[in-house]
């Protein structure tokens, strides 16, 4: 009997180090293991001690890519601790330096992580021989989402304007008209990504789970709303994350936690799971999208995430255009600087570019932070990867080693895991007999 | 002369570092034209394992088999340079060098919290010899470029010696630590970021190291003068650097005394 083993070590254009087994007996999958092999940090201890407004600081260090998603939602949970009310010009803000993290870790994926897959590359360095019109695309385009979190952030990964009750320093109207232009040539730039990714072929597959995102009933939401489940239409408040919903368990073989709702069922997180449940709320150039791709919705094939990423990047320049014209119209005013707190628990649910993400803190009366729990996006998918390989792996199985390796690591990367976050890459371990 | 070969390779932190040099969109193309990147696993498959001609390490060491990989990595690179916060002082991760381990384990994984061993977060200038330094969290990308930059005409560069208000003053920012009694960690910071925070009315965050000869007692004098606590001081400067040798130097030599709460090295596990 041969034993067929595949051990995909450091997965690669991933965010962190992880790494996957599989074992396969013809084409029976015995044991499937997602390992994080990233180095546990212990946020969730270190950061209990430490006042409200450094922890915003702190928690971004989960994840560069995801930082501005890290420090928002960790900004606007602590407010809630601590009872501070932000202003509507805030929230503005905040949205529209969250499109600048959207766009950028968007871009990043479709363009330099994802697309060396199709193209048959090694990864974007490699591409730049043959395609250097497309690779100088997809640099400016990132260099503009880039501008726009340093306009509103002040640096590109890791922002540090921002703070509880608002920002240091607000963008000046001229800035702002520049920004206007780069956003209106980022969506020029995105019709021709859309046009490239159109004529690219997803590989089949289908597994039909549960998908959670964020709602509102009113916009396609990012930094607010309950947790709302495509296929029971179950809604959850968001602070109700862990009340007989999600839970999480400790495997042996990885340092990110393995989560499941309902007692036991798998579900996922993701863009394409926003694009499921929030489709109508999508700006039209996003819609007209969704029908030059003809993607089907509702729609459960995880490869499918990459064309839901050239989906939003088309909503966010959207919106980040309108928030943008919104404040040359009405410069910014500057924001309340003083504030009463008060102890209390605050619990916020965002999507990050991955997708779901839960910070939740209790404060007490001095502003020092006594309790932090976060789930990440790619810890709420460990659990659908590996129920996914098990899925694809036996429709894959007849193709060459070296074909099945690169599938595979295709379908994680699909989820453009973000390992930092999940410990708070991925290797794949292939076995057959 | 034919390009030197470069490795960007990471241990644990959050990848920032290796995503600012992504970052480089208007440079990144000439830059290839001079090196030839063969290991950046976070950009790229097909990636070789040396040898090296400069090898760039981000992240800091948290086991053991981390150790291993760090000084096998070593023996193929000619020059090997920490990036960031965590390769060259441990990072935010290191404040857990001054608590209880196992408390710190057990609010992140329950009671499974034994099942993640772990040892005390270094620098990787603790594993292995380190031959260049480039600050910041995360690393500042231009820094990085200079780097490059001089190796290529042959030499390396000097960090100015001076701490974030030289530049900060230079811009003409107002004093948010002198006028308004905000607490900013600029006096004794190694200066390079155009004093970013401050420019933002924000305080320095310290997250570029100490200034070389920082005066450590002069800024604790002065921030107790301007309202901190003996644990805000603590916290203050235990956020990014809690390896760095002139801030141990002076929490073990003249701060315990006053923070009774501070240990270093209270773990189950070395």
């Amino acid at each position: 009997m041969t034993v067929k083993k595949l051990h995909l070590e450091h997965i690669c254009r991933v965010e962190g180090h992880g790494s996957l087994l599989v074992e396969m007996d013809k084409k029976e999958v015995n044991n499937v293991e997602m390992q994080i092999i990233e180095g546990a940090r212990f946020f969730e201890g270190f950061a209990v001690g430490r006042k409200y407004n450094e922890a915003i600081n702190i928690m971004s260090r989960i994840c560069a890519i995801c930082s501005t998603s890290h420090q928002l939602s960790a900004v606007e949970a602590l407010e809630r601790s601590v009872s501070i009310e932000p202003s509507k010009q805030v929230e503005d803000f905040r949205l529209l330096l969250d499109h600048g993290e959207n766009t950028q870790s968007h871009i990043l994926h479709v363009g330099m992580l994802a697309l060396p897959d199709f193209l048959g590359y090694d990864g974007v360095i490699q591409m730049v021989p043959k395609f250097p019109n497309e690779v100088k695309l997809i640099l400016r385009m990132k260099r503009i989402a880039n501008d726009l979190q340093t306009l509103i952030g002040g640096r590109e990964i890791h922002p540090v304007n921002i703070k509880p009750g608002g920002f240091g320093k607000y963008p000046t109207t001229k800035q702002l008209e520049v920004m206007k232009e780069k956003l209106i040539e980022f969506k020029k730039g995105t019709q021709a990504i859309a046009d490239l990714y159109a004529g690219l072929e997803m590989p089949k597959f289908n597994n039909k789970t549960e998908q959670i995102a964020i709602y509102d009933g009113k916009t396609y939401p990012f930094l607010k709303g309950d947790l709302k489940c495509l296929l029971s239409g179950k809604t959850v408040p968001a602070e109700d994350y862990k009340k007989d919903f999600i839970k999480e368990e400790v495997r042996d073989y990885s340092t990110a936690k393995f989560s499941t709702i309902n007692n036991g069922e798998i579900y996922y997180v993701s863009p394409l799971a926003r694009v499921n449940i929030n489709n109508k709320f999508l700006t039209d150039d996003a819609k007209a999208l969704v029908k030059q791709f003809s993607l089907k919705l509702p729609n459960f094939n995880p490869f499918n995430n990459n064309l839901a990423r050239v989906i939003e990047l088309m909503h966010c320049v959207d919106e980040a255009i309108e928030i943008t014209a919104k404040y040359i119209e009405k410069p910014p005013k500057d924001d309340n600087k003083y504030f009463k707190i008060k102890a209390g628990t605050g619990t916020i649910a965002t999507e990050a570019p991955r997708g779901l993400l839960n910070h939740s803190y209790d404060v007490d009366k001095n502003g020092i932070i006594t309790r932090v729990d976060v789930i990440t996006p790619t810890a709420h998918n460990t659990n659908k990867i590996e129920d996914d390989v098990k899925k694809f792996a036996p429709m894959i199985a007849d193709k060459k080693q070296e074909e099945i390796e690169l599938l595979l690591n295709m379908l994680i990367r699909s989820y453009d895991p973000c390992i930092s976050c999940s410990a708070h890459a991925i290797t794949i371990d292939f076995r057959r007999k | 002369m034919s390009k030197p070969k470069i490795g960007i390779v990471g241990f644990t932190g959050c990848a920032g570092c290796q995503l600012s040099i992504l970052d480089l969109e208007d440079e990144l193309l000439d830059l290839l034209s001079l090196v030839d990147i063969i290991d950046f696993r976070m950009a790229m498959s097909g990636n070789k394992k040396g040898p090296y001609d400069i090898l760039f390490v981000e992240g800091s060491i948290v086991n053991t088999k981390q150790e291993e990989e760090l000084k096998e990595l070593r023996t193929k690179a000619k020059v090997l340079v920490a990036i960031g916060s965590c390769a060259c002082f441990g990072g935010v991760q290191a404040i857990r060098n001054y608590r209880n381990d196992r408390v710190i384990r057990e609010a992140q994984y329950g009671k499974d919290a034994d099942k993640f061993p772990v040892i005390k977060v270094k620098p990787i200038n603790k594993v292995v010899d380190v031959d260049h330094y480039i600050l910041e969290c995360p690393v500042n990308k231009y820094e990085f470029l200079d780097f490059v930059k001089y190796f290529l005409i042959g030499g390396k560069p000097k960090l100015p010696n001076l701490p974030v208000c030289h530049q900060c003053k230079a811009k003409e920012n107002r004093c948010i630590f002198l006028e308004d009694n905000i607490i900013c960690m600029g006096p004794i910071i190694q200066a390079g970021c155009d004093a970013l925070c401050p420019s933002y009315g924000l305080p320095c965050d310290g997250c570029r190291g100490s200034t070389l000869e920082a005066a450590y007692q002069q800024q604790v004098d002065l921030m107790v003068k301007k309202g901190a606590s003996v644990s805000d001081v603590t916290r203050f400067l235990l956020k990014y650097n809690g390896e760095d040798p002139q801030v141990k130097e002076f929490l073990f030599k003249a701060w315990m005394e006053h923070d009774k709460n501070l240990k270093y090295g209270e773990d189950d596990k070395e």
